[in-house]
């Protein structure tokens, strides 16, 4: 006879006084039980253990975006300068075509301004560039935009939502404009 | 016999567990323990929720590294943005040397003000503070890879501009460390210096290539101020040493003015410039087609000859229009391989105007490919406006390396594009640190 048997079947006890004893008595093991308490404190750490992890990773990926956006708008943007490119996706650099937006894809002419803009990037996010000549100063101005959320690669915490990353370089433009 | 718990058993039991504990190392027993009787000594043999305490204390140390981590990269981050500002900076500043010297004054104004015009279009004084301060922009000369102040060497002739960028405490801008403020280091200070040199009057040498097919009859005299504006670019901002020559073009090339300073003969140059005709007339080729490949050809074998130190090389093509092929035999003069090691010619009889664009734009990677720039510059008045376009889209294939392509330029066009063209060619803009 086991112990719960035992508070229902004595005459003298009532049965909701047996019942409260018997559940107060298996909370009291419960807490008191040893048996997997690494299961239970690995449980607790995980959460904020993977928040931790994650935004290191996150954190590190951005400013590594970051960088390589930096680099590659001043690249193109030397490019232009130096008038070794005179393109951009919508045609040639001309008084009435002088900017250009487009998002960088494998479909951009090495002849493009934006080709060179787009080179060297992470693959793991879409980057959005624009090319400005400004012919009255001259000046050429490379920018190169991203989501924050993409190039933090694991952004599920969702820190950097509706966040964006922007690099730009601007320099003079060398030699005839356009 | 049924048990009936009583209170006083169920403390018994609760006592019996809270008591049930392992000793830690050094303690003998929990009677040992217990025995001291000091709070301090208890806490320090409890083994229960060891792993908790263990994560709260490791914890900040953990994050402290993440923060080190993304302060790293921020600071990395600055750092390229400072550098790419100050060379942008001192580009700027270079480009507009020659204001200190039309200035009449010696004026740095305009050299200062560029310098930080682009300062702080990389790096917006509202965001980053004032980057580039005006003393931070000097004029100096650069020699034997040294850079010497003005006021440090009291010349009067600078050649170089060097600027540094600031982000110090000191200057206001110091970049912030995030948390940095916990350990006492709130900010860190960066400093980045470049220095760009500019030097005028290099040599320019040019052949300028000069279509005297038929169909330019018209417009032959548009041709011949070309040909003077090319010219006057050349001997007005170039080096004297500068060469200057002309090869003219129908389906093969003549070379008209042989590679030679231009200078000494500068008059002789104007004059056959003025005597330019197009093809059949007297002293002029025979008509047959329009082949830039040839001149191309030709001017990449006279280039080949010449050995200029650090001279920029310049194929300037002029032309009416696209090439287009007579029904006669072409050579190797004539460009058609594609390389120059090139075995199978791109044709030789029968070409199409297909076939000689393509042994044009062949001849244009091969020109630039052997470190010359080609310029184009077409003259559109006598092509049907509805292959303008495509024309100009063509020829437009052959402009390599820093060279321009003009369509249909008015006279002032020549005078500012090329001359801006010219000038740039014949100076050196470096970033030399």
């Amino acid at each position: 006879m086991n112990e719960a048997q035992k508070f229902t079947h004595h005459p003298l006890v009532p049965l909701q006084g047996m019942r409260a004893v018997a559940t107060w008595r298996r909370c009291r093991d419960l807490v008191h039980c040893r048996r997997s308490t690494a299961a239970i404190e690995f449980a607790m750490i995980v959460t904020p253990l993977l928040v931790l992890i994650f935004g290191f990773i996150s954190v590190s990926a951005i400013f590594y975006t970051w960088s390589s956006m930096q680099n590659a708008a001043q690249y193109a943007a030397m490019l232009v300068s130096t008038g070794q490119v005179k393109d951009v996706s919508t045609g040639a650099l001309s008084p009435s075509n002088t900017s250009a937006t487009t998002r960088c894809s494998s479909t951009l002419s090495s002849s493009d301004a934006e080709y060179y803009a787009c080179s060297n990037l992470p693959s793991w996010a879409t980057f959005t560039v624009i090319t400005t000549e400004n012919c009255a100063v001259p000046s050429v101005e490379v920018s190169l935009s991203a989501s924050a959320s993409a190039a933090a690669i694991i952004d599920i915490f969702k820190f950097f939502s509706g966040e964006t990353l922007t690099a730009q370089a601007t320099l003079m433009k060398e030699g005839s404009c356009p | 016999m049924p048990v009936i718990p009583t209170p006083r058993a169920l403390i018994g039991l609760l006592r019996a567990d809270a008591t049930d504990r392992r000793p830690a190392a050094g303690c003998r027993t929990p009677t040992a323990c217990a025995s001291r009787g000091a709070a301090r000594q208890r806490l320090l043999c409890d083994r229960r929720a060891a792993i908790a305490v263990l994560i709260a204390l490791s914890f900040p140390f953990l994050i402290a590294l993440g923060v080190l981590a993304a302060n790293v990269g921020y600071l990395y981050y600055r750092q390229l943005l400072l550098r790419q500002t100050v060379t942008a900076a001192a580009l700027a500043g270079a480009s507009n040397l020659t204001t200190y010297y039309s200035s009449g004054n010696n004026s740095t104004a305009t050299v200062v003000a560029q310098a930080q015009a682009f300062a702080t279009a990389n790096e917006p004084t509202a965001t980053y503070g004032t980057v580039v301060p005006a003393a931070d922009v000097v004029l100096g000369t650069w020699s034997n890879g040294t850079f010497t102040s003005l006021a440090a060497s009291g010349s009067t002739t600078p050649n170089s501009v060097q600027v540094t960028g600031l982000n110090t405490t000191a200057n206001g801008n110091a970049v912030s460390i995030l948390l940095g403020s916990l350990v006492g280091v709130p900010t860190a200070n960066m400093t980045s210096t470049a220095t760009a040199s500019f030097a005028t009057g290099q040599n320019f040498d040019t052949i300028v290539i000069n279509d005297l097919s038929q169909s330019f009859k018209s417009e032959i005299s548009e041709q011949q101020s070309a040909d003077k504006s090319i010219l006057n670019c050349v001997t007005a901002n170039a080096a004297p040493t500068s060469l200057f020559g002309i090869t003219a073009i129908d389906g093969h090339s003549t070379v008209m003015l042989a590679l030679a300073q231009a200078n000494p003969v500068l008059t002789l140059i104007e004059s056959l410039i003025g005597g330019l005709n197009y093809c059949g007339t007297l002293g002029m080729p025979q008509c047959s087609g329009s082949n830039i490949a040839a001149g191309v050809y030709s001017a990449i074998q006279q280039f080949s000859t010449v050995s200029g130190l650090n001279a920029t090389k310049n194929i300037i093509i002029i032309t009416d229009g696209v090439p287009n092929a007579d029904p006669i035999t072409y050579t190797t003069a004539d460009g058609i391989y594609p390389t120059p090691t090139s075995t199978t010619p791109t044709c030789t009889s029968s070409c199409t105007d297909a076939d000689m664009l393509v042994m044009a734009q062949n001849q244009a990677a091969d020109a630039y490919a052997a470190g010359i720039n080609v310029s184009t510059i077409y003259y559109s008045g006598d092509t049907p406006a509805s292959e303008q376009s495509s024309y100009a889209a063509s020829l437009a294939t052959l402009r390599k390396g820093v060279g321009v392509s003009l369509v249909a330029p008015t006279p002032a066009q020549i005078t500012t594009v090329l001359g801006g063209f010219c000038s740039t060619m014949a100076s050196a803009l470096k970033l030399v640190n």
